[in-house]
């Protein structure tokens, strides 16, 4: 619902030298009455990796987020966990066209 | 699948699973000191709370009642306002509130469009005028809000963990460097803040692992995790998961622009209550 917004971390797909690149879930809402808390939780996300690029011991994010709103009644985490796992092209269905940040995969750090 | 809550605020969600770590807060981190607070030192005698009808708008509600009776008040109304979906129209339900003649109203609905309606409702309803205090966690207080309604939320009293006006080095940095990034017409929230320090703590994990993630590996590098946050220093309890911070009672006060957030008192490094006093599903 609205109020929720949750991270998850797993392990990265990619590897480049000892640098590893870890995906982490973002499950927030993107759309509907709680879509500018969603797009908070973004900004308070994208800050903090933008102002600390030292703060991941050398390795980088990749964000991949699910619309809590847009999930078509899956349970959240297996939403979340399909989505990371497939590297980020398992649920189309919660990349609403309506949200302001549909792509599941984000930039890289 | 190691999790990091950055906001849900049920008291018992890092209950649920051994690799859910929370850096956001429990909605009885703010509702059951605020039930004393408001009875020892607001005189609020006879409380009443007012929630959106979904699990943390109940836990909140619960929370402050308790603190309010185990203070010594009397809880005089309970009124679940709809549910967290729709808004709804919370005129009806404020005069509900009003016909049981409280002295103040405990209220928790979502932030952001439930808030703002609640916030038309008080005001339209003239609660104020018969000296019914409103009180609520930090979403009644934020700056966003203030800029908007004006002079009208002078008074409004809040218990929170969080607001931009806290002038601190850590909280002043992060505030110009929001302002710097999306705009000096947007200001950081809670929501904000816990999606930074969820950051801080996936960050914190990512570096003591050296990028070899475990769902065991994450929490034993969260147990006992301190950071700096924008809101102050922050612990994760190793014995729940959840996070240690602490607890200030904000209220609205006339400012040169707009109502600023004042602190006028803090309980430091409040654990969740819920967990601690073992309360409903916090056994």
């Amino acid at each position: 619902m609205a109020a929720l917004s949750v991270a998850a971390a797993v392990v990265a797909a990619t590897q480049l030298g000892r640098a590893k690149t870890v995906r982490v879930g973002v499950a927030v809402t993107y759309s509907g009455v709680g879509a500018p808390l969603g797009a908070e939780v973004d900004r308070g996300i994208e800050l903090f990796i933008e102002q600390n690029p030292d703060a991941f011991g050398g390795h980088g994010v990749e964000l991949v987020r699910v619309d809590l709103q847009r999930t078509d009644g899956e349970a959240v985490p297996a939403a979340l966990h399909g989505l990371l796992k497939s590297g980020g092209g398992g649920l189309t269905s919660s990349q609403g066209s309506s949200s302001p940040r549909t792509p599941s995969r984000a930039r890289h750090w | 699948m190691p999790t990091v809550v950055m906001n849900a605020s049920s008291a018992h969600i890092p209950l649920l699973s051994p690799y859910i770590a929370r850096v956001s807060f429990s909605t009885w981190h703010a509702a059951y000191p605020m039930g004393r607070y408001a009875h020892d030192e607001l005189g609020c005698n006879r409380g009443a709370v007012g929630y959106s009808d979904y699990s943390p708008g109940v836990d909140s509600g619960h929370a402050f009642s308790t603190g309010l009776e185990e203070a010594g008040g009397t809880l005089v109304a309970d009124v679940p306002m709809g549910g967290s979906g729709e808004v709804p129209d919370f005129v009806p339900f404020l005069r509900r509130v009003i016909d049981a003649d409280p002295d103040c109203l405990w209220v928790f609905v979502p932030a952001g469009a439930h808030n703002a309606a609640l916030l038309d409702a008080y005001v339209e309803t003239g609660m104020r005028d018969r000296g019914i205090s409103l009180l609520g966690p930090g979403a009644l207080t934020q700056i966003a809000r203030l800029e908007q309604i004006g002079d009208e939320a002078v008074g409004l009293m809040s218990m929170h963990h969080y607001s931009a006006d806290y002038d601190t080095p850590a909280n002043s940095a992060f505030v110009e460097a929001w302002h710097r990034a999306y705009g000096s017409d947007t200001t950081p929230g809670f929501m904000a803040v816990g999606a930074w320090d969820g950051m801080a703590a996936i960050a914190h994990a990512i570096k003591e692992q050296d990028g070899n993630i475990t769902a065991e590996g994450t929490m034993a590098a969260l147990a006992g995790w301190t950071h700096e946050s924008p809101r102050g220093f922050i612990t994760i309890d190793p014995d729940t998961r959840d996070i240690i911070h602490d607890q200030h009672v904000h209220e609205v006060v006339p400012g040169d622009l707009r109502p600023t957030v004042k602190v006028v008192h803090t309980y430091p490094q409040v654990r969740d209550p819920c967990k601690a006093l073992r309360i409903g599903k916090c056994k």
